[in-house]
């Protein structure tokens, strides 16, 4: 049962209370004007045995109007008697028998009446003064005798109300408590049993079969919007949640990128500036040289300079190979590992003759690879010419040896050598600008690894270096499916 | 000028080239060169047998000392100097700093060194400033 709904039975049961107490309220208020309206009626009746007294003392002037006055006040209270009686009130007297208070009512009415009619005859001249007092004794009598008859009926009546109305209104009142409190538990139960149900639920079933299984009506509803509206409130908060993080990763990343940014700026401007003061101071040397006649010594001055500018060409071809690693989106094409180290082992010739080392191609590619193709040289190439400049001379045989591997969900690449290695301290600083590990056996921009770290990364891919005092090896992965 | 003995520590071959001219030019002439911090430290450590070799251009007085160099760069060559003058008679070998960098950071690391006592940087120095801070020594 809903809760509404126990609550208009209770409304239902105080209403049907209360209305049954006020009627038993008026029923005996109008017992005890019936009572009063009697007391009038004798009242009157008393008065018109006085006037009929003093005409048969011999009254000459006794009055016809006021004789029909006083009938009329007589009459009145019988009228006004059953003016008060409802159909109500006639089917309950009706029942406990005392429905003849309304009957002498109704005679004493018709009695009056009568001698109201004989008393209009007399005023006309018919009938004589002896015939008149008769009349009206004869309806004085009629009058008091009523007025006796009609006090029992009504005494009776009363007392019945009070008799059945009372205990009626006491019964119908302790249901309607016992009703209300059974009602008042019941609805407290059905609530308490929810807020167990939320604070302590059953973990073999979920928290909905359970509300599902055991609340009803107004609560489940109740729950239903709850669940909602907690649900709305738990997404718009986790959206707030996920922007934040968002926000703050991004700002994060902002953050770094800035910082990266002025690093390289602070670098970048550092290792431009310092072959451009070298030069200047070289070039100062040369004139004082060619003025003091020591025109060799100018000549090998002239040779740094010489050094000097091809140090800033590649610096600045660096930093422009960096910016484009950045930003440019080019075609992905079938990459040919085979002619891309071809043309790699031709154009470094002159390096390997100087620094006499071996290029070693080792490609098993099923189906080719789709890729960035500039961007596959470039990591190629810096890792081939690093590996060829930085080998170990004191070796019987340096080498660099490149190897291309289709495995099943990704693509190898491994790049080798037998050379100077890496310091193991330094090892974390591979992949950042301006790091140069072996500066007095070659000359580099220090952007060459950074370069390389920034396609791999563009393309998805991940790129791994071991290295020793026997050598080095680079493996860069593309996985499959993230080959963009 | 008085002759002194300098060392001159830096990877690069140009700057140390440039340095050791300015230092010819005023008239230090005993100047030896090593391109990391390994290389000098061996060198020091090699105390005995270099006063043998060097006589009296030996040990130096100024050690001019780049930052970034590769095995041993210019912060830890100062922390492992700092040891080497325990046990060798460097007490009155001072170092001067000679970096292309101008961090406030690292001049303040450097200063932290009581046997640091100069910081140049590279490309700004005079001939005259350098003579000045030499004749001071």
């Amino acid at each position: 049962m809903k809760i509404s709904s126990k609550l208009m039975v209770i409304v239902a049961l105080t209403f049907f209370e209360i209305n049954l107490t006020l009627w038993s309220v008026f029923e005996v208020a109008k017992g005890a004007t019936f009572h009063q309206l009697n007391f009038l009626h004798l009242k009157y009746s008393s008065i018109f045995s006085n006037e009929i007294t003093k005409i048969e003392n011999g009254s000459s002037s006794f009055s016809i109007a006021q004789l029909k006055f006083d009938i009329n006040n007589i009459r009145q209270q019988p009228i006004d008697c059953l003016d008060q009686v409802n159909a109500l009130d006639r089917f309950m007297m009706e029942q406990i028998g005392t429905d003849d208070a309304l009957d002498i009512c109704e005679k004493d009415i018709q009695s009056a009446d009568r001698v109201l009619a004989y008393l209009d005859k007399f005023s006309e001249g018919t009938g004589d003064r002896d015939s008149l007092v008769q009349e009206l004794k004869v309806a004085s009598d009629a009058f008091n005798e009523n007025s006796i008859l009609f006090e029992k009926p009504i005494v009776e009546t009363v007392a019945f109300i009070m008799r059945t109305m009372i205990p009626l209104v006491i019964i119908v009142s302790f249901f309607n408590i016992l009703f209300i409190t059974y009602m008042s538990r019941n609805i407290k139960s059905s609530i308490n049993s929810v807020i167990n149900l939320l604070s302590n639920p059953n973990s073999k079933e979920s928290l909905d079969t359970e509300i599902d299984k055991n609340v009803t009506g107004e609560l489940k509803t109740l729950l239903d919007v709850a669940k909602k509206r907690v649900i709305k409130e738990l997404m718009v908060k986790e959206i707030n949640q996920k922007l934040e993080s968002l926000v703050e990763k991004r700002t994060l990343n902002l953050t770094r990128a800035n910082e990266e940014l002025a690093q390289f700026a602070y670098r970048a401007s550092h290792d431009l500036k310092a072959p451009l003061t070298s030069t200047k101071r070289l070039a100062q040397f040369i004139k004082e040289d060619i003025k003091d006649g020591e025109l060799n010594t100018a000549l090998n001055d002239t040779d740094k300079i010489i050094a000097q500018m091809i140090k800033l060409e590649q610096l600045v071809m660096g930093i422009l190979a960096l910016t484009e690693a950045d930003s440019s989106e080019k075609e992905l094409v079938e990459i040919d590992f085979e002619s891309i180290l071809l043309e790699l082992k031709s154009t470094t010739s002159e390096l390997q003759k100087d620094n006499d080392c071996i290029f070693i191609v080792d490609i098993n590619v099923q189906k080719p690879m789709k890729n960035e193709k500039v961007r596959i040289v470039q990591i190629l190439e810096n890792l081939v010419s690093n590996a060829i400049k930085y080998s170990y001379q004191n070796h019987e045989q340096s080498f660099v040896k490149i190897s291309v591997v289709e495995e099943s969900n990704s693509y190898v690449i491994q790049v080798g050598d037998n050379g100077l290695g890496i310091p193991k301290s330094r090892q974390g600083e591979v992949f950042q600008m301006f790091k140069r590990f072996h500066p007095n056996v070659s000359f580099g921009s220090g952007l060459g690894m950074a370069i390389v770290k920034k396609h791999v990364d563009y393309m998805g891919g991940t790129i791994e270096m071991k290295s020793s005092g026997t050598g080095t090896i680079f493996t860069i992965v593309f996985v499959k499916e993230s080959v963009k | 000028m008085k002759q002194i003995n300098v060392l001159i520590i830096d990877d690069c071959e140009v700057d140390r080239y440039i340095l050791k001219r300015h230092l010819n030019k005023i008239g230090v002439m005993n100047v030896f060169e090593k391109d990391d911090g390994l290389s000098a430290l061996q060198f020091l450590k090699n105390y005995e047998e270099n006063l043998k070799i060097y006589k009296d251009k030996f040990p130096p007085i100024v050690i001019f000392l780049d930052i970034n160099m590769p095995n041993i760069g210019g912060f830890e060559f100062l922390e492992k100097f700092a040891e080497l003058r325990k046990t060798l008679e460097l007490k009155s070998c001072v170092i001067m700093m000679y970096s292309s960098s101008d961090l406030p950071e690292d001049k303040a690391r450097a200063s932290s060194f009581n046997f640091v006592k100069d910081f140049l940087t590279k490309g700004e120095i005079q001939i005259d400033e350098l003579q000045t801070k030499i004749e001071a020594l």
